[in-house]
């Protein structure tokens, strides 16, 4: 498949309200984060072996 | 399907009136992009019909309110169509036009026939403008990003279906999987409090606009709780809180303690057989800096009442929607 990649700079303004968000995204060259990510990387291990099983419910063929 | 019941069965002799209201969420467009979305279709026209099939009508009467936001064109005119063949009769509509008064101040639209004729449908029809304000532009670089995040998400789900996956499917399933596991642990450093693993649920949600012909629809592409009911939902642009996260191009709040207070603001589609949520955030995930394509939404909520608490606090995380666009977008970036 060919893909091309436009990165976003994610930028300036962020309202977070119940109901409402607006992200400007400012088309860039080269990607910027919008703040340091912080992950919980140990929750998101255990939750990860959770979505392994979960996965195991999704009906195949 | 709903029944009256009389205590006493009305007859020429003693009629009686009987009114009932019905709530209906994401039955009408408020102008022709939303119609589009929702439909498949750029007929811009939308309406309100009665059909008169066994009932015997001495007066028939529509009263439409159009909301402010509404983006109406011109003025609502009248169709009246066979019921057998849903031709619009012209000779009929014209002279039952004259009942139709429209006052553009009141934004209210009145129809008053009397005898209308049977089997025939009285459809009080208008037309929708554009959204207000210029329609951004979609350059071909953003389309063609687009459809490649779309094609990948839409491959994930394909992959994830098949019981003996190729390595590289496998390696994009636990690719997707990281993603899924990062957003949680986002929302999880963000929260002052601890939520158990179990009683957390997210899943990411492609929008399906691959096909010209049709309406596009929200699948899922992957999760917690995947039930066949669940993976198998095709979601209406405009239903559900996902549904609306993409129509309103806008995070949405469901909370199931809120929802007697504003039932419009707290729209949920339960699915049979499968918990429903009791608080649940949708982010619609953009393609575009100006806002105008979506390729998916990403969905965090619970069906824990003891995690409601906790999960709200995400209500007021600065940067949390932007940041799990990031993570999606990044992830999906090394996806091949």
């Amino acid at each position: 498949m060919k893909s091309k990649t436009v990165n976003f700079e994610l930028k300036r303004r962020v309202e977070l309200t119940p109901g409402v968000v607006s992200v400007d995204l400012v088309s860039s060259g080269t990607r910027r984060t919008f703040g340091k990510l912080k992950i919980d990387k140990a929750f998101a291990q255990q939750f990860a072996k959770r979505l392994q099983k979960e996965a195991l419910k999704i009906p195949s063929y | 399907m709903f029944n009256l019941k009389f205590n006493q069965l009305p007859n020429s002799d003693s009629s009686l009136d009987a009114v009932y209201s019905r709530l209906v969420f994401n039955a009408y467009s408020m102008d022709s992009r939303e119609r589009k979305l929702k439909t498949g279709q750029s007929d811009e026209s939308d309406y309100i019909q009665k059909r008169i099939t066994n009932e015997q009508l001495s007066r028939l009467s529509i009263h439409v309110q159009f909301p402010e936001r509404l983006r109406i064109q011109g003025s609502p005119y009248l169709e009246v169509r066979k019921m057998d063949s849903n031709i619009v009769e012209a000779d009929e509509s014209g002279r039952a036009a004259k009942n139709l008064d429209y006052s553009p101040l009141l934004r209210t639209a009145s129809l008053s026939i009397p005898d209308p004729t049977p089997e025939r449908a009285y459809r009080v029809c208008w037309r929708l403008g554009p959204p207000p304000g210029p329609e951004p532009e979609i350059s071909e670089e953003e389309q063609d990003w687009h459809n490649t995040v779309v094609s990948k998400l839409l491959m994930l789900r394909k992959a994830a279906e098949k019981t003996n996956p190729s390595p590289i499917e496998e390696t994009r399933k636990q690719k997707l999987l990281v993603i899924l596991a990062d957003c949680a642990g986002l929302a999880q450093k963000a929260l002052p409090t601890a939520i158990p693993p179990s009683q957390l649920e997210v899943s990411l949600m492609v929008g399906d606009d691959s096909e010209t012909d049709r309406a596009p629809i929200l699948r899922v592409a992957g999760g917690s709780d995947l039930s066949s009911g669940y993976w198998n939902l095709e979601l209406r642009i405009g239903d559900g809180n996902a549904g609306r996260a993409v129509k309103k191009r806008a995070l949405r709040i469901f909370d199931a303690d809120k929802v007697d207070k504003d039932p419009f603001k707290h729209v949920y589609k339960p699915l049979p057989g499968r918990l429903p949520h009791r608080w649940l955030m949708s982010i619609p995930l953009f393609s575009t800096p100006h806002l105008s394509l979506i390729f998916g939404v990403f969905n965090i909520g619970t069906f824990h009442i003891s995690a409601v608490r906790t999960l709200r606090k995400l209500e007021t995380v600065n940067h949390f929607a932007a940041q799990v666009q990031e993570i999606i977008q990044k992830g999906l970036e090394v996806v091949d």
